[in-house]
């Protein structure tokens, strides 16, 4: 980003957005006999797509009076000059991979300049001071200057959120840190742990030694014989006790992990239930699923890792060391020559043959979510008679799965007798060097046997401690990608001097509202309207033109980008979420039925309601006569999903539901459109009684049931329309006279057939 | 009869009773640019005497990975500033030339893409996947979030990755790649 900008050439202080801070003088020549030459550039923004899609500086300028863009290849064309006089608009006009700035002339747009996303902020700020400049407003350059909160502002790097404090700079708490923090809780289960494994350790390293007097004292010389007996007792106690220790390592091993798996599992199943619908928009549930499940695994097999195998091997390589160069020091170091082959070797295998394991894990969970789609599917398959090419799709997933396995398998079979030759060339060349220093009797038998009974030990834990890095490694990244879960703040979280709701009256008031599910798109364009408490309320449009979206913005699962909700004139940002929505009751067009009774469904939001709350909510969503056919009326367990159900009965279920929760604020998305026109009208009816003394927001498509609204209120492409009650907005014959037109003609038809 | 139940067949699958998508022949649509750079594009209806002229006319690509050289819509502003569909071109290689460049261009303009020829090295750093790779603009360093719908599948083969900008870099096909490539590139995009 750049400041300050010093004048250059005739040109009197432009601001200009670029990889450098001043206008390069070939694109100002550029300008001569054209419109704009003789212009102050207000401002000046470098793009980076020319006309045929190459990655070719192209400078869009702002005079005072016209908009150019200049392309730096000196013969192709510009773009303009346009005259702000004839210009109707400027937008930001997304494409695959690309967005463009585009300029409407008699209302057609005329592509300005073109850049890569990466761009796409600094000219969002662009076309905002562009549409100010034709306005004759005066340009705002804190505003096209301020620099894009989503990166860092020190390294460019982009941020976890906008705002928040950069990975790269700021060093905070490392995994490890936090893991071990985590670790802490159970640091007297983790200190008997490592208490046993030093024990283990010694006991380990008693044999050879025992063995060593074995045959130098007694078997050798001869001059002990009496010790044969205690010794072999010994050996046999050390591998007693070596054992035991071994069982209760494995009792403890698994109590540490598992509780610290738990511990984790949980903490974040409670953060994903505290992330906001906008989250689960951006991430998928596939992945979320991998995480509290696979990655914690990773987790759980680290800590394994470190307190069994790294630890250990540590540990043993070090006792074994000194060892070694104690008993004999020149012969301790031919016991390294075969090292380098063992490290080289354990690279080799992290490098090339690990990775297989990852072509199989991915055909591994391919075929799961294979297997999960055909048969949640299974009658749309029958339906269309597919069964066949599912199968032959299957039998590839499978061949593809087995192909991955044997590739595993045969190179890691391939591979380790390769790294056991070289763990036995170390014993062999013991023999031989050892072996000539007993026969020159420069060391005894027993130092020789000695020797060979701990190199047998020696070079397996170096080959797991080369692997170490690895290990670490994927413990990081499983435990990042944990943590960045965990780190997420909470975005239904309410802000700190959020205020309680106990009580709302209803009123409703929609200020300007803008809004998109991708900022750079508005979906909503400027809505505003009043709803009193108590009215009773429809919202109509085509499909897409953003009701459902109005309603995700007033219960919050979505914020505005501009402009304001206020429920009884208070931002409703300001309220406590929870509390909120108890004050809110929703129901959708494709009703949710969660495992479980009828029962429990309907009392899903309440679950302390009576026997008696439950029966009139039912009574009132006239659900409560199918429900008494079923075999055991309320009892009746639903499948997943409500199946056994009709589309109907399922919907009148969530009604129910609503109700029940005796909301302050009810609002049907198109609740009754899957409903038969017969029970409709019951449901409307109901709804009428129920409806009294509550703000009633319904979203209809059947535009009969709205008659008798208080008003109504038409959206097309996220901008409110038209609104009046049914009467009115038949006599203004406009939008929504033309939408009840089609839906009586088609009406009659119905009839008809 | 068996010759009767067939055509039935093949008339129930091409008629939807004018509600379907209107193909444009060659013999009836012409597409030029105009000095003021806007694409034009003059297609005799159904109906009326003269061609009906489009302006600003853009084309995208209706199966851009299992068909990219196929069935191509045009499409253009209407006058109430919405986006709609002129109707659609099934075989632009039966269109002149000069067409087909126009085609071509507006295309280019719609997608842009990087595509991975190699891949140099793939860095886990900040919790974002720090790419170097060579692409048909050449080298390029890119950065991306590490989750599942930053990397989209392309057909059955490819992957698109985002990058933080939301830039689209493609691999049409990562069996293509060098072995060692594939292999980095597995270790970190395998789902
Ligand atoms: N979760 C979402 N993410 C991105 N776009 C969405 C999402 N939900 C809806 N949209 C888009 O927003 C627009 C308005 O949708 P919606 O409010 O559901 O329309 P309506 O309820 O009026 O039929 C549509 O173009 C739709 O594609
Ligand atoms: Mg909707």
């Amino acid at each position: 980003m750049n400041n300050a900008p010093e004048p250059a050439g005739p040109v009197e202080t432009p601001i200009v957005l670029g990889s450098v801070d001043r206008i390069p003088g070939l694109i100002l020549q550029r300008l001569q006999d054209t419109a704009i030459q003789d212009e102050e550039i207000l401002l000046a923004a470098e793009a980076d797509l020319d006309e045929l899609g190459h990655i070719e500086p192209v400078w869009l300028l702002a005079g005072t009076k016209h908009v150019v863009a200049v392309p730096a290849v000196p013969d192709r064309p510009l773009r303009g000059p346009y005259a702000y006089a004839v210009t109707n608009d400027f937008d930001l006009h997304p494409s695959i991979g690309s967005t463009s700035v585009r300029v409407f002339v008699e209302k057609t747009p005329f592509e300005l300049v073109r850049f890569t996303n990466e761009f796409r902020e600094r000219f969002q700020r662009v076309v905002v001071q562009l549409k100010r400049i034709r306005n004759n407003e005066p340009i705002q350059p804190e505003a096209l200057l301020k620099l894009n909160e989503d990166f860092c502002p020190k390294c460019g790097l982009i941020l976890p959120r906008s705002g928040a404090p950069c990975r790269r700079c700021v060093k905070h708490g490392a995994v490890f840190q936090r893991m071990f923090a985590i670790l802490w809780h159970y640091r007297w289960l983790m200190l008997a742990l490592f208490l046993c494994m030093i024990a283990g350790i010694v006991l380990d390293m008693l044999p050879p030694y025992l063995t060593r007097i074995l045959v130098d004292n007694v078997l050798g010389s001869q001059s002990h014989p009496e010790w044969l007996l205690w010794l072999v007792a010994s050996l046999a106690g050390a591998a007693l006790l070596r054992r035991g220790i071994d069982v209760i390592i494995s009792q403890l091993t698994p109590r540490v992990g598992t509780a610290m798996t738990n511990d984790i599992r949980k903490r974040l199943f409670q953060k994903l239930q505290e992330m906001s619908v906008a989250y689960y928009d951006r991430v998928q549930v596939g992945s979320l699923m991998s995480r509290v499940i696979n990655d914690v695994e990773v987790m759980h097999g680290f800590v394994t890792q470190v307190t069994q195998g790294f630890l250990v091997n540590l540990l043993l390589i070090l006792f074994i060391g000194v060892m070694l160069f104690y008993l004999n020091a020149r012969l301790a170091f031919f016991v390294l020559i075969p090292i380098p082959f063992v490290v080289i070797g354990t690279l080799f295998f992290w490098n090339r043959i690990y990775p297989n394991y990852y072509k199989y894990w991915e055909s591994n969970s391919k075929l799961g979510a294979m297997l999960n789609g055909v048969l949640s599917g299974i009658r749309l398959v029958k339906v269309f008679g597919q069964e066949q090419r599912e199968t032959s799709r299957f039998n590839r997933s499978v061949d593809y799965l087995r192909e991955a396995r044997i590739r595993v398998d045969t190179r890691v079979g391939a591979f380790s007798p390769v790294m056991a030759y070289f763990f036995g060339l170390g014993g062999l060349i013991i023999w031989f060097v050892g072996g000539r220093d007993v026969l020159s009797g420069v060391i005894t038998l027993g130092t020789l046997m000695a020797f060979l009974g701990y190199i047998g030990m020696f070079y397996a834990p170096l080959g797991s401690l080369a692997m170490f890095s690895n290990w670490v490694t994927q413990f990081a990244t499983a435990s990042q990608r944990i943590f960045e879960i965990l780190d997420m703040p909470s975005e239904t979280l309410d802000a700190p001097d959020a205020i309680d709701c106990p009580d709302i009256r209803g009123d409703i008031e929609f200020k300007d509202i803008w809004f998109g599910y991708d900022p750079y798109n508005p979906i909503l364009k400027g809505i505003s309207l009043k709803i009193q408490a108590g009215e009773k309320i429809g919202i109509v449009g085509r499909s897409g033109s953003g009701k459902t979206t109005l309603i995700n913005l007033l219960c919050r699962f979505y914020d505005v980008q501009r402009g304001r909700i206020l429920i009884d004139g208070e931002d409703i940002r300001h309220f406590k979420q929870t509390q909120l929505l108890q004050h809110l009751s929703l129901v959708l067009q494709e009703p949710f039925l969660f495992r479980g009774s009828v029962r429990e469904n309907i009392a899903y939001g309440r679950p302390e309601a009576t026997f008696e709350e439950i029966l009139n909510a039912s009574k009132a969503a006239n659900c409560h006569d199918f429900i008494m056919k079923l075999s055991e009326g309320y009892d009746t367990p639903l499948g997943e999903r409500g199946a056994g159900l009709s589309g109907g009965e399922k919907q009148r279920i969530s009604i129910a539901r609503a109700l029940l929760c005796n909301p302050r604020i009810l609002i049907l998305d198109e609740a009754t459109s899957s409903v038969d026109t017969e029970s409709e009208q019951e449901i409307q009816r109901a709804l009428e009684v129920i409806g009294r003394g509550r703000t009633l927001i319904s979203i209809a498509h059947r535009l009969s049931t709205l008659k008798t609204a208080d008003r109504i209120y038409v959206i097309d492409r996220g901008q409110l329309v038209e609104s009046g009650n049914h009467a009115e907005l038949m006599g203004k014959q406009g939008t929504y006279y033309r939408l009840v037109q089609i839906q009586s003609t088609l009406a009659s038809l119905d009839l008809k057939s | 009869m068996e010759k009767n139940r067939e055509s039935a067949v093949v008339k129930k699958v091409m008629d939807y009773g004018g509600v379907g998508i209107r193909i444009l022949k060659a013999d009836r649509v012409k597409i030029y640019r105009d000095i003021d750079n806007l694409l034009y594009a003059e297609v005799a209806e159904a109906g009326l005497e003269t061609p009906r002229l489009y302006r600003g006319v853009f084309a995208v690509l209706c199966f851009p990975v299992s068909g990219p050289d196929r069935y191509i819509s045009l499409r253009y502003v209407n006058p109430s500033g919405q986006e709609e569909e002129i109707g659609v071109i099934r075989e632009p290689i039966e269109f002149p030339r000069e067409d087909r460049i126009q085609l071509a261009k507006s295309l280019a303009q719609y997608y842009f893409e990087f595509e991975i020829e190699r891949i140099v090295s793939i860095e886990f750093r900040y919790n974002l996947l720090m790419f170097d790779v060579l692409t048909n603009f050449g080298p390029r360093q890119f950065e991306m979030r590490w989750r599942g719908d930053r990397a989209l599948s392309l057909g059955e083969k490819g992957k698109v990755l985002l990058d933080v900008y939301d830039c689209r870099y493609i691999v049409r096909d990562v069996s293509a790649l060098p072995r060692e490539d594939q292999a980095l590139f597995n270790r970190f995009i395998y789902w």
